[in-house]
């Protein structure tokens, strides 16, 4: 006989409609996890059969029990009654015996967890869970045997003096047909079990065997040979357990997010934008499906476009990131805490799980920036990429239909010069918002300069390396990015020889340039008439600035104080900062100063 | 007896010929060796002075006055022959920029005094040489070594806040950074035109504009400039005013050098403050927002003569 049951009549009252149009978007990607739950019933003692009474007419009988409620958010489930057999061939895997039932339960309460606030008819409720990558399978106990006690069939102080196991009971069942519903709601899922009538001569039971304590002899090999328990000579127990499946599957939804890698010119900008129309948030008894939509501008200056051998260029980026979401309509289920509480859940489990807070941002960002110009050395560069900073401000709260808008400024660092060499003597990192500090150029290097910049981890979402958003600038030659330097200090001649591009020449204080114009740097000055005056007057009395006695004495002095100091350095300086050689040795010092526009 | 007096006075006249060959050897040679110094080392003391600091950060070449003083110094006593006793090394009106040095080498113990009629004058030797570093440009041996009326073009971002509908801007504009060295010059505003941002570009163009303020308005931090971060918020509630009435009448420039523009008047403008010699000036009148915020695209046209490198 088929007991196979049918999900007649199944009562849902769910706290949740499931949408009617479940359209997806494109990027929108849905993931199935399949759930079989199986409930093992007992039948009560009270309700087992009398045996020797072949005419018995059991009538109808239920049970009802009480279990978890299925995952949050799950679709309606399927039940069903699972055939037992008394024996199962081997090869027949579908095949579910009367013994496989009760080592099964006999195993469910050994190993298995109790749910201590839903018991059933006095014995709590046990269960096994047994989990894999998108399915699991949960089994569960109703009923009170337990095989070290007796073959205790719940009901009533049953005395009995035949310990039945698992093997027992096995010989002691019989198939009876049934009937399951299921009602699920957001607390329970209850199975109401109905025993159909029996007559039992209908069994066809060709022999009852007394096992008494001589179980082996249960004679499962023959099909219509049942050992039942008695607790008497005249009590005969036949009992039907009943195996109950109820399948479902909870669907949820994702947007695997994309992988950006956009180029991008220089002193422009560029766009990204993502949306995602459907993704499933679950927290602590709350479940929704949210929407967001995410966009980011990047923008980049590149300042001046040309510049003098061994001048310094502004580099500037900022970062605009938008991002916004909302509760899907129709997709929030929550469980005992209500929706308010729900959607707070959901909003923080959002906030944590979905999107970098700003220090994050910053700290990605700032070590994901590569910056390398041409004519630049490797190790300058390198302290530039070091001392970069990412400073973001965000504005707006992570609050569903909110829009969280973040700004960062990639600030470039400050290049310290050494006084008077002009070398590179450190990089710090900046105390401005640092548009106007500079990197500099080589002082030998002349012709282009090109840009070339990557900045990755844009995604204000939380994602793996491999979703994340990037842009590039320069890349493929992109002429936007280059600056061209213009020789000026130095020149290299046909045998890579490098000189000064400017001259020393002595000159008449009456007729500086003759024949021909003043060079560039004097130009502008020699055209004023003052100036040409000043010139004439280069030796009066008024235009002494230093004077210094040497002697044998003074020069041998000189000497000492200075075999430490080469030449090519700088200036070591006095308490007043003046140059402290200058101080020490000259008897007419700093008078009749005049700056080169003082007239 | 006459012939021993002879020798005598002939051994005599050779002494005193000796004696005056060794006078001048020393007046000529010393001093042609202390010339020579004199050149050698004001042209390696230049050099070392050279600032290179200063360079770097503006383009121009400049000394520093007394590391170049104490180079000379010291590079003069370690290479004079130091034939004399002592010397004098003055040092007259030392420019940085542009590099000039004057020196006087006076060794005081060829001083002489010469007798004419009536008068006695005082001569002492010395060696004095003015030295200078010099920018050789490519047209120095023309006529007019600059190439006139250059022109670049650059991109400004205007950002001023609405008033009653209205926008009134007038403000102060830096010149491009390209034409800040000293070899450039008449410097002026051309030509001002305007293009419209649309809302695709919005947020990027904003972005660039609050790059650049610093980079390219006078006055960044000026209020009426309305330069704050409020911008953003108004990006994001979508009230960002785009709306502007407005045509090439309405876009102005001012060049404080020769007050060259086209029609504007200068009204607003403030050239004896010093902030910069260029301003640009726009109105418009604004649908929609009464109050609000507003970007334009500036296309500036820049005009100049340059004596290049």
């Amino acid at each position: 006989m088929n007991n196979k049951g049918k999900t007649i009549n199944l009562l849902l009252i769910l706290t949740f409609l499931l949408p009617l149009d479940v359209k997806a978007d494109l990027n929108v990607v849905s993931k199935k996890e399949y759930y079989e739950n199986y409930y093992y019933f007992v039948q009560p003692y009270y309700e087992t059969i009398y045996g020797y009474k072949y005419d018995t007419y059991e009538l109808e009988q239920k049970n009802i029990g009480i279990f978890s409620p299925q995952k949050l958010g799950s679709d309606i489930g399927e039940a069903e009654i699972i055939d037992l057999k008394r024996n199962c061939a081997i090869e027949d895997k579908n095949c579910y015996s009367f013994q496989k039932f009760w080592d099964d339960y006999k195993n469910i309460i050994s190993n298995g967890n109790t749910i201590s606030t839903i018991s059933n008819n006095e014995c709590n409720v046990s269960y096994i869970t047994n989990r894999k990558s998108n399915s699991e399978i949960n089994q569960y106990t109703h009923g009170c045997w337990k095989e070290e006690n007796s073959a205790e069939i719940k009901g009533g102080n049953i005395d009995f003096n035949v310990n039945y196991n698992s093997l027992g009971m096995a010989c002691s069942s019989v198939s009876r047909s049934a009937d399951v519903t299921v009602e699920s709601n957001d607390e329970y899922l209850e199975l109401k079990i109905v025993r159909k009538p029996l007559m039992f001569n209908t069994l066809n039971i060709k022999k009852e065997v007394n096992l008494n304590s001589n179980i082996s002899n249960c004679g499962f090999d023959k099909q219509n040979e049942v050992a039942p328990y008695r607790s008497s000579y005249d009590d005969f127990k036949y009992h039907s357990p009943i195996l109950a499946k109820y399948t479902y599957t909870k669907t949820t939804y994702n947007c695997p997010n994309t992988k950006y890698s956009e180029k991008a010119s220089c002193n422009n900008s560029s766009n990204i934008s993502q949306k995602c129309g459907q993704k499933t948030i679950t927290a602590i008894n709350a479940q929704s499906d949210i929407n967001y939509e995410q966009t980011g501008v990047i923008s980049n200056i590149i300042s001046p476009t040309k510049i003098y051998q061994g001048g310094g260029i502004s580099i500037g980026f900022i970062y605009y990131n938008t991002l916004k979401w909302d509760f899907k309509d129709g997709t929030l289920y929550q469980r005992e805490i209500g929706n308010t509480e729900a959607k707070k859940r959901i909003t923080t489990e959002v906030e944590k799980t979905l999107i970098k807070t700003t220090e994050q941002f910053e700290n990605e960002l700032k070590n994901n920036i590569e910056l390398s110009l041409d004519g630049i050395s490797s190790n300058y560069m390198n302290q530039i990429n070091n001392q970069l900073q990412v400073n973001c401000q965000r504005s707006g709260n992570v609050v569903a239909g909110e829009t969280l808008t973040t700004i960062c400024t990639i600030i470039m660092p400050e290049t310290k010069l050494a006084i008077g060499t002009g070398k590179i003597d450190k990089v710090v990192a900046s105390t401005t918002d640092g548009i106007t500090n500079k990197i500099y150029t080589d002082l030998t290097f002349s012709g282009k300069t090109h840009l070339y910049a990557k900045l990755s981890k844009l995604n204000m979402l939380k994602v793996d390396d491999e979703e994340e958003w990037s842009i590039s600038f320069g890349d493929d030659n992109d002429t936007s990015c280059d600056v061209d330097v213009e020789r000026r200090l130095y020149s290299t001649s046909n045998s890579n020889k490098v000189s000064y591009n400017f001259i020393y020449r002595p000159i008449d204080v009456n007729n500086p340039f003759p024949n021909r114009n003043a060079g560039i740097n004097w130009y502008e000055w020699w055209n004023n008439s003052y100036n040409k005056d000043r010139l004439k007057d280069s030796y009066s009395n008024g235009s002494l600035q230093y004077e210094i006695e040497l002697n044998p004495s003074s020069i041998k002095s000189i000497k000492e104080s200075t075999t430490i100091r080469d030449y090519y350095e700088w200036n070591e300086d006095d308490e007043k900062n003046n140059n402290k050689f200058v101080t020490d040795n000259f008897n007419i010092k700093r008078q009749n100063i005049k700056e080169s526009g003082d007239y | 007896m006459k012939w021993s007096f002879a020798a005598a006075g002939m051994f005599l006249l050779g002494v005193i010929g000796v004696a005056v060959i060794i006078l001048f050897q020393k007046l000529t040679t010393s001093n042609e060796n202390d010339y020579y110094l004199l050149k050698e080392i004001t042209e390696a003391a230049m050099y070392d002075s050279v600032d290179f600091k200063y360079y770097r950060e503006t383009g121009e070449l400049k000394i520093s006055r007394e590391k170049f003083v104490e180079n000379f110094t010291r590079r003069y006593t370690e290479s004079t022959l130091f034939i004399g006793s002592k010397y004098i090394i003055s040092f007259y009106d030392i420019m940085e920029e542009p590099p000039k040095a004057s020196i006087i080498i006076d060794t005081e113990i060829q001083n002489y005094q010469i007798y004419g009629e009536n008068t006695k004058a005082d001569y002492t030797v010395g060696n004095i040489l003015t030295g200078i570093l010099e920018f050789v440009g490519k047209n120095t041996n023309k006529n007019n070594p600059y190439i006139e009326n250059k022109t670049i073009t650059r991109e400004y971002y205007s950002m001023p806040g609405i008033s009653n509908y209205k926008i009134n801007f007038t403000e102060p504009i830096n010149k491009p950074s390209e034409l800040s060295s000293n070899n450039i010059k008449n410097i002026k505003i051309k030509k001002v035109t305007y293009e419209k941002i649309s809302n695709n570009n919005l947020i990027g163009s904003v972005l660039n504009a609050k790059m650049k303020k610093e980079l390219d308005w006078t006055r960044s931090t000026n209020k009426e400039m309305n330069y704050e971060n409020n911008y953003y918020e108004e990006i994001n509630s979508n009230s960002f005013e785009l709306k502007i009435d407005i045509d090439n009448n309405e876009i102005d420039y001012y060049n404080c050098s020769d007050n060259s523009n086209r029609s504007y008047s200068g009204t607003g403008v403030s050239c004896e403050a010093n902030y910069s010699d260029y301003w640009i000036h726009w109105t418009g009148t604004s649908y929609g927002n009464e109050n609000g915020s507003t970007i334009l695209k500036l296309i500036i046209t820049w005009e100049y003569d340059e004596y290049e490198y």
